[in-house]
């Protein structure tokens, strides 16, 4: 096995050296023949390298201009042909390659004489020079010049056609062109007459150009000539023709920028390829006649956008696959990089926008919020009854409430400024400033009484109570504060106070008389009626009589004892009262009232349930006492009407005089103990006590009791009239 | 024969002994009762043939225990003893029923008298009030056939009220409260007896306080 292997492996390198060997001996050489160097150089350029690169052996290139053989002399012909013969004589060619139709003829013509024997590979090529021929030792590609598709796809293109204008150029190689399209144009002439204008180019040609009739289209057939150097070049021509007519061609590129509409052209690339692989093919060793020609019917059609607006032909008359020039790039392709900048720009400028009409939205909402919460706090800070006022860190007022403004009667347009110091009393300015200033200075809530000047002038007590106000970043902000008028407040603790120091005093005047009938009175005399006992005692040993004489003395003694202190009793506390009701009480009282005073009082009553709540009839009672007194002690009278009667679900009592009167202003400023406990007594009972009097007409003291508890108000028209009220 | 029942009641304990001393020989004393209260139901549940009560006692007093008694045992007698001397106490208890009206300082004799004249269906009220009471029923000659007389205000208010002006507007007019007006308005009318507020109207013209026009 092992032999074996190592014999193989010897084979391939024995056979790969022997390739090698007969590369360096075989080096292929190859002519290329062609007619118009000018024109053909790319093309051995495009040829030479493909063609070498698939041949693993060196190759050697020759280039054979023949010259032009439709223009030169047979003679001409002959002298290249034995130029040629005597210079590839000692050269062992392996391959010519032609290039066009001249250079197929001569290399057929001087085949055997130059290269006999070498294949012939034949390129560019119309199929009709062939007409079908094939030779021994040659084979190519032919492909179509593509006149007879171009009158096709004219006609097609311009169906208002009814002339062709050929222009060509009969010498030279046009000539070859001309007769082409002159036998083509023979086939479609019921549908178009043929004109032809044959140069070389000259101003009768543009002439002629200029004469023909409407509805002609042309059929360009002229190269353009390095050497013709006339005043008017073929392409002066081409442009002349297609600003006239629909100009078309067999060369495309030669039309397309001179203002013709296009034409139909062979795919040089294609055909380039397919000559190369069948070189590729002959070089390789591949007998020559075993590779068939190859016919290429494929055109491209080429036309130019802007010739096609011109003319007004639409790009659906077009062929599939047909090649449109010049046709602008479309908007996106020509401004895309502007385009996607533009589109970029916009969407970010639209985010910026959205981003800010929600960011304005958020601010709106938070405004509108914030507008509503102030509306809120104004119109609750200006309904309150408080006065409020605000002031910042530094303790400068920022905010005083309407009813601080109305109360101060300070313009609202004013400003701030110092607004306290300048209505608060000038006993208190410094204590208040210090409170202020301490309170600024701990951030502590504080609260203080001082006296206001309302805007009638009058100053009011005030409770003022502030609290610290803080930041959003919760640093101190000053303070808020509520000041309330206490002034009735503190005249009532006043008059309270006044009041009670009266009352004290008058339950120690009572308690004193009451005390000096005890002791001088009554004990005197219970200190008699002992006396008198033990003198009974004494005498009752003497006779049995005068025992029970001296008994019955001490008896009645002791019942008059007995009803002195009922009556001291009665004076106290009326049981009268609670037994017989009020009617009764208080008729009960006017009697013993005149009785006592030597007065005369009348009495009605009228209606009076005797059951009445029991503070309701003692209020009435005591009313009718004090009121009594007051009229016996003030009225100057001896004639007093004392009524009570039940007036839908109240009790009136009320007690008359006709006697001094007094003013009931002075009197109520004095606050006299006598008013002031009527007044309180029926107050207790949700009553109303009201005093009418005016000095020298008399005076009627009324009090009225409602009987199912709600609370009376007085509706009086006037108060600062001679009428008081009183409750 | 069954003996005549006595209940007392006083708040007094030491007057309820000296009363049962006093009554024991001649009467059953059935119990002594401290309140009003305790009275209504031990009556009702001891049917005595009379009570012995003082005015002035605690949670009921004396006047309304022997009123709702009374009304419970119409046939009870009832009599008062007690401090109390006044006369129109004393007819409201007899008002109420009552057989007897003493005072504690009367004689021991009253006490049996009056409850003998009860038994009796007699009335016994202590001399001593019985002259007050007496006095009380005379009338005052001043009282009686006294002219109608309305004092100035009195008038004042008449006049505004027969002009037909509203109590708010006559208030507001005199700077009183409307309800011491109605106070007059209610006194005059009751004054002169009249009723309605035509009559009042009538009266006004009448007596030339205001024109018939």
């Amino acid at each position: 096995v092992c032999l074996t292997f190592l014999g193989i492996l010897l084979c391939v390198i024995s056979e790969t050296a022997a390739v090698a060997q007969s590369n360096e001996k075989d080096e292929k050489h190859v002519l290329m023949l062609f007619s118009s160097f000018s024109h053909e150089t790319a093309w051995l350029d495009s040829m030479e390298s493909p063609i070498r690169e698939r041949v693993p052996v060196p190759i050697t290139f020759y280039d054979g201009y023949i010259g032009d053989p439709e223009v030169d002399a047979d003679s001409y012909r002959e002298s290249v042909a034995e130029t040629f013969r005597r210079r590839y004589a000692g050269i062992k060619l392996d391959l010519v390659i032609t290039n066009g139709g001249q250079a197929l003829e001569f290399a057929r013509k001087y085949h055997n004489r130059i290269f006999p024997g070498v294949p012939i590979v034949f390129t560019r090529v119309s199929p009709r020079r062939l007409n079908g021929r094939t030779w021994p030792g040659m084979t190519g590609v032919a492909v179509s010049e593509g006149i007879w598709e171009t009158i096709e796809l004219a006609l097609r293109l311009q169906p208002g056609t009814n002339a062709v204008a050929v222009i060509a150029d009969r010498s030279g190689s046009d000539s070859y062109w001309f007769a082409a399209a002159h036998s083509e144009l023979a086939r479609h002439q019921e549908k178009v007459r043929e004109i032809d204008i044959v140069g070389p180019p000259s101003r009768q040609m543009l002439e002629a150009v200029d004469a023909l009739p409407p509805h002609t289209m042309a059929l360009f057939l002229m190269m353009p000539q390095d050497s013709n150097q006339s005043t008017i070049g073929a392409l002066d021509l081409l442009r002349f023709v297609g600003q006239r007519l629909p100009t078309y061609s067999i060369w495309p590129n030669l039309v397309l920028n001179g203002g013709g509409i296009g034409g139909l052209y062979q795919d040089a690339e294609k055909e380039d390829s397919q000559t190369i692989q069948i070189a590729t093919r002959v070089l390789s060793g591949e007998h020559v006649e075993n590779i068939p020609v190859v016919i290429y019917p494929d055109l491209k059609v080429t036309v130019d956008w802007r010739q096609l607006r011109r003319w007004h032909i639409p790009e659906s008359a077009l062929p599939a696959g047909a090649v449109i020039l010049n046709r602008p790039p479309p908007l996106w392709e020509r401004y895309r990089n502007y385009l996607i900048g533009g589109i970029v720009a916009i969407v970010v400028l639209m985010l910026v926008i959205i981003g800010l009409l929600w960011h304005r939205a958020r601010i709106r909402k938070g405004e509108a919020a914030l507008r509503e919460s102030e509306q809120r706090f104004k119109v609750m800070a200006d309904t309150t009854p408080a006065l409020i006022w605000m002031c910042n860190a530094r303790g400068q007022i920022t905010y005083l409430n309407e009813r601080w403004l109305s109360f101060t009667g300070r313009e609202p347009q004013a400003g701030y400024g110092d607004s306290w110091n300048a209505f608060i009393h000038p006993d208190e300015v410094k204590n208040v400033q210090d409170t202020l200033s301490q309170a600024l200075r701990d951030h502590r809530p504080f609260s203080n009484e001082c006296r206001l000047r309302r805007s009638d002038g009058v100053y009011r007590w005030m409770l003022d109570v502030a609290t610290p106000r803080v930041n959003g970043d919760g640093t101190f902000a000053g303070f808020v504060g509520s000041a309330i008028d206490i002034t009735d407040q503190k005249l009532a603790q006043q008059a309270l106070e006044k009041v009670s120091a009266q009352m004290i005093d008058a339950q120690e005047k009572e308690r004193s008389r009451i005390a000096r009938d005890l002791h001088d009175d009554i004990c005197q005399r219970l200190a008699l009626l002992s006396m008198e006992i033990e003198q009974a005692k004494r005498v009752s040993s003497d006779s049995p009589e005068a025992t029970k004489e001296k008994l019955q003395e001490i008896r009645k003694h002791c019942s008059e004892i007995t009803g002195d202190v009922q009556s001291l009793s009665h004076q106290l506390h009326s049981s009268k009262l609670e037994l017989l009701g009020i009617e009764a009480a208080v008729r009960g009282f006017c009697k013993e009232f005149s009785r006592q005073h030597d007065v005369n009082v009348e009495f009605t009553g009228r209606n009076v349930p005797r059951h009445l709540p029991k503070e309701i009839s003692l209020c009435l009672f005591r009313v009718a006492q004090e009121a009594l007194q007051n009229a016996l002690k003030y009225s100057g009278v001896n004639q007093f009407t004392v009524e009570i009667l039940k007036l839908d679900d109240e009790i009136h009592l009320a007690v008359t005089d006709e006697g001094a009167g007094f003013d009931v202003e002075v009197a109520r400023r004095k606050q006299g103990l006598g008013l002031m406990s009527m007044q309180e007594r029926v107050h207790l009972v949700h009553g109303l006590l009201s005093v009418e009097s005016k000095p020298g007409e008399g005076t009627q003291v009324l009090a009225v009791v409602p009987l199912d508890g709600r609370h009376l108000r007085d509706h009086s028209a006037n108060e600062t009239a001679s009428t008081a009220r009183m409750a | 024969m069954k003996r005549t029942t006595v209940l007392l009641a006083d708040d007094h304990t030491m007057v309820c002994a000296g009363l049962k001393r006093l009554l024991e020989p001649e009467y059953e004393v059935v119990g002594c009762v401290g309140d009003g209260h305790s009275l209504v139901k031990t009556a009702t549940d001891l049917r005595p043939d009379v009570v012995l009560v003082d005015v002035t006692m605690p949670i009921l007093n004396g006047l309304d225990a022997g009123r709702e008694l009374k009304k419970l045992m119409p046939r009870v007698k009832l009599i008062f003893l007690t401090m109390n001397p006044d006369p129109e106490v004393a007819s409201e208890a007899l008002e109420i029923g009552a057989s007897g009206y003493l005072l504690k300082d009367s004689a021991e004799e009253e006490l049996l008298l009056a409850v003998r004249n009860a038994l009796r269906g007699m009335s016994y009220v202590t001399p001593q009030i019985r002259h007050a009471m007496e006095q009380e029923f005379i009338r005052d000659p001043k009282s009686l056939n006294r002219p109608r007389h309305l004092s100035d205000r009195q008038r004042e208010v008449l006049q505004l009220l027969a002009e037909g002006r509203p109590m708010k507007e006559v208030a507001h007019i005199l700077a009183i409260s409307p309800r011491t007006v109605r106070f007059h308005k209610y006194r005059i009318m009751d004054e002169l007896g009249i009723t309605n507020d035509s009559e009042l109207v009538r009266y006004a013209i009448k007596h030339s306080i205001i024109s018939a026009q």
